[in-house]
């Protein structure tokens, strides 16, 4: 007899929890945490939270480049990145590309294990003029022209939750 | 070869103890395999499921206890070791290699071994087919994880509260 997997689930949190925990990516937790409101309920738990950044750190996403030739920086992600990080990646890619032609952008810093999200959204719906920096200066390249900056595109869950939850 | 803690001069030869499934089958393995379980350990290092006495596994069917057991003898000689610092590339290749294959397997099975291993407390095997699942749901939207685990239909209050979610914070979902 076939029996679904959602009920094992069904009843006990602490297995779900160890499933959920092993995720590997937010994006994937984000949507596992929209299946039901028990699925949510257990995801954003701040203790969960905690746990899952601790054992899936986040990966690095690309860098940031922007020469004298470059009017925006360009997005570069790094190679061999997972599919499931695919549309992330998409939307760094894309981030500054509402801004007009003339507009002088430039990315002070990122933010260190911070959602690319939030700045990117800062950046289309608000037009902030650079991503928030988390106080770290810029890394700066020597022998390059201009400058790249490192981008730690990744997300922060806490973050992700504060900004969804209001 | 390691003598079992709980020594039983038995000659040398492993010691072996006696699990009965749910629907009365007996099943012979060694100590060493069963003490994966933390919940037989005990039991076996009190000198239980010796002999004719066997030990009564009122929650584990038949076909379910012989994959558990399929993978305690399996991960017996490299959980001996202390996690086997010593295993070398090849046999930790192998293992991983028997652990790939081992959950590649139907979902009620799945089901079935998720709820033992649940119950014996057989730690690698929690954590195996806890992975295992988590890869089901990987990479899928919540509809998708819905239907790939078996959850009824949405109801409508759920579809409208998702649909909700989807709309304010569609961004994330693409």
């Amino acid at each position: 007899m076939a029996i679904a997997t959602s009920m094992v689930l069904d009843d006990y949190d602490d297995i779900l929890g160890q499933i959920l925990l092993r995720l590997t990516f937010a994006t994937s937790l984000v949507h596992a945490a929209l299946v039901c409101r028990r699925w949510l309920h257990i995801v954003s738990h701040p203790a969960f939270l905690r746990r899952f950044c601790d054992l899936n750190p986040p990966p690095l996403l690309g860098l940031y480049v922007h020469t004298k030739d470059l009017q925006l920086p360009k997005f570069m992600p790094m190679p061999d990145l997972p599919n499931e990080l695919t549309h992330i990646v998409h939307r760094a890619i894309s981030a500054l590309d509402s801004y007009p032609p003339e507009t002088n952008v430039s990315i002070s810093s990122c933010l260190k294990g911070r959602l690319i999200d939030t700045g990117i959204l800062l950046i289309t719906q608000r037009h902030w003029r650079r991503i928030l920096c988390d106080g770290s200066p810029p890394v700066v390249a020597d022998g390059f022209i201009g400058s790249i900056e490192v981008a730690s595109l990744s997300v922060d869950l806490v973050q992700f939750w504060k900004s969804c939850s209001h | 070869m390691a003598a079992p803690e709980s020594g039983d001069g038995n000659n040398g030869a492993a010691r072996m103890v006696t699990l009965i499934s749910s629907d009365n089958t007996r099943f012979e393995v060694e100590a060493a395999a069963a003490s994966l379980s933390q919940t037989l350990q005990l039991t076996i290092l009190d000198g239980g499921g010796g002999g004719g006495d066997g030990i009564p596994l009122p929650n584990v069917d038949s076909a379910t206890l012989s994959k558990v057991l399929e993978y305690c003898i399996k991960h017996a000689p490299a959980a001996a070791n202390g996690g086997a610092p010593n295993a070398t590339a090849v046999d930790r290749a192998e293992l991983e290699r028997f652990d790939n294959e081992f959950v590649n397997i139907d979902q009620s099975v799945l089901y079935s071994l998720i709820m033992a291993a649940h119950n014996l407390e057989i730690e690698g095997l929690q954590s195996l087919v806890a992975k295992k699942v988590a890869d089901m749901i990987k990479g899928k939207s919540p509809m998708e994880i819905r239907r790939t685990l078996g959850f009824p239909d949405p109801t409508p209050e759920e579809q409208a509260e998702m649909n909700a979610h989807m709309l304010e914070y569609g961004w994330a979902y693409e």
